[in-house]
């Protein structure tokens, strides 16, 4: 028995360290198998057209002040330009006062001529490339605002559209969560069922636009909708855009599909 | 409950009720000891067994009775004679017992022997199939155990579900899932229990039958000696 008794020491503790074992490694083998269970986010861009107002004046500015600084110096070089003419005519003058002093008086009226003709030639091709530069800012500017106006119509009708969208999804949950399936029910199966609100967010009319073929399932749907009766979503909206409510809520088609069912 | 929570093993244990907590912990328990049990018989019959070849090769080797009997005299006071040398050693002292006080005639002799050597089988019957009772009833039992626990907690969980207005699997996954661990307990205390059951008994079995083939023989050579002085 003494024999036994030095088995049983050695049993305890074999058995002890193996469920001991094999408890770390169920716990450090689950936890490690459901760590990297973790699914990045979908990561969305949104596009605003604030990007487009900040870009054109930046395009706009630069090229306005580029062609007032090129302006300036283009004048200055001309300036510049008659300057030294004037003096080398005049050094001219001074040595031909003396070998040709008929002609001096023609040839300084003409000079004189030519530089006035070409000096309003200049002054002409100046106002004309302003005004065709104002034209042309103009032109822009008038494009713009009519792209800024369109944009702001599209964000209107997207508001518009949003707001539709939203208060759909609210009615279809509402909807779901007191939708019970009837077992005939399989996953794909859609209903398109058409709602009529009254301003108080009533629902006063239901019809089946396009059943699932299941009649049990289109009946299940009717049924939902029939226990919502009303929604407050639709009363609000009705509330603070009738036109939006009028245009776009009133008849409302939605589609329930049956999803998810584990079978 | 929150997704890791959820998934971690010491959460479904934790989350489980208390019925179900007590299930796994005394099936936990179940498994332990069984464990115990089966490393215990399994050195102890192998033990058994090896001592078992080295007697017979020794009683068979020639060597006198009576020296063999000595040899054993030192281990016997320690109590620690096992197996087919107690029975040898009950049959043989029997034996001589009846011979010297000469007043038995040697039928009687030999059933006494007999007899004697029956008993000390019994006994060592006794410990060869010791804590085998205790593994099957662990491998029979742990199951249901189990199942119970299991069946409690989807019971728990479907009760939770009644006041739910949409049943999606959501709602129950977890309760059953922490349920079924108390399943998987069981089977985990069963199966080993189960298989070191049908092994051990299949050798103890074994081990007795040899034991008594040699009481057979061990009585044969007294028959002969009996009635040859």
């Amino acid at each position: 028995m003494l024999v036994n008794k030095g088995f049983y020491a050695l049993a305890i503790v074999v058995s002890l360290a193996l469920h001991g074992a094999l408890i770390t490694a169920i716990t450090y083998g689950w936890e490690a198998s459901n760590s990297p269970e973790r699914k990045p986010m979908p990561k969305f861009v949104q596009a605003k057209l604030v990007t487009i107002e900040a870009a054109t004046p930046k395009k706009k500015l630069p090229k306005k002040v580029d062609k007032v600084k090129q302006r300036a110096q283009r004048e200055a070089e001309q300036k510049r330009k008659a300057e030294v003419e004037r003096k080398r005519r005049a050094a001219l003058e001074q040595k031909k006062r003396e070998a040709e002093k008929k002609s001096k008086a023609e040839a300084d009226r003409k000079a004189r001529e030519d530089k006035s003709r070409r000096e309003k030639e200049q002054q002409e091709k100046v106002r004309k490339e302003k005004e065709l530069k104002e034209k042309l800012a103009k032109e822009r500017q008038s494009s713009f605002d009519e792209a800024l106006q369109d944009e702001d119509e599209l964000l209107d009708a997207n508001e518009a559209e949003q707001a539709v969208m939203s208060v759909g999804q609210a009615i279809q949950q509402q909807i779901e969560a007191v939708w019970s399936r009837p077992p005939s029910a399989r996953n794909g199966m859609l209903t398109k069922v058409k709602i009529n609100f009254v301003p108080t967010g009533r629902v006063v009319a239901t019809n089946i636009v396009e059943g699932s073929g299941n009649t049990a399932l289109d009946r299940s749907v009717l049924t939902a909708i029939r226990k919502v009766e009303i929604f407050p979503e639709v009363a609000e909206l009705a509330r603070e855009e009738p036109v939006i409510f009028e245009r776009q809520v009133r008849t409302t088609i939605l589609n329930f599909k049956v999803e998810d069912l584990r079978q | 409950m929150n997704a890791g929570e959820q998934l971690s093993l010491w959460g479904l244990i934790q989350n489980a009720s208390l019925l179900v907590q007590l299930v796994m912990l005394l099936l936990l328990l179940a498994s332990v000891v069984s464990w115990v049990m089966i490393v215990q018989r399994g050195l102890y019959l192998s033990q058994a067994k090896r001592s078992l070849n080295n007697f017979e090769r020794r009683f068979w080797s020639g060597a006198d009775l009576n020296k063999l009997f000595r040899e054993g005299n030192e281990r016997a006071e320690k109590g620690k004679t096992d197996g087919v040398e107690s029975l040898f050693r009950a049959g043989f002292t029997e034996f001589t017992r009846l011979r010297q006080q000469g007043s038995s005639g040697p039928e009687a002799v030999m059933e006494g022997t007999e007899r004697a050597m029956r008993v000390a089988m019994s006994r060592e019957q006794e410990k060869v199939e010791m804590n085998l009772p205790f593994l099957a009833t662990v491998g029979s039992v742990s199951p249901y155990i189990g199942l119970f626990g299991t069946v409690w907690g989807i019971m728990n969980s479907f009760r939770g579900l009644a006041t739910m207005h949409q049943a999606t699997i959501a709602t129950v996954a977890p309760g059953i899932s922490e349920a079924l661990v108390a399943t998987a307990m069981g089977l985990f205390a069963a199966i080993p229990a189960v298989m070191a059951f049908n092994r051990y008994s299949a050798k103890a079995e074994s081990m007795l039958s040899s034991y008594e083939t040699f009481a057979e023989e061990f009585s044969s050579i007294l028959h002969r000696k009996v009635h040859s002085g």
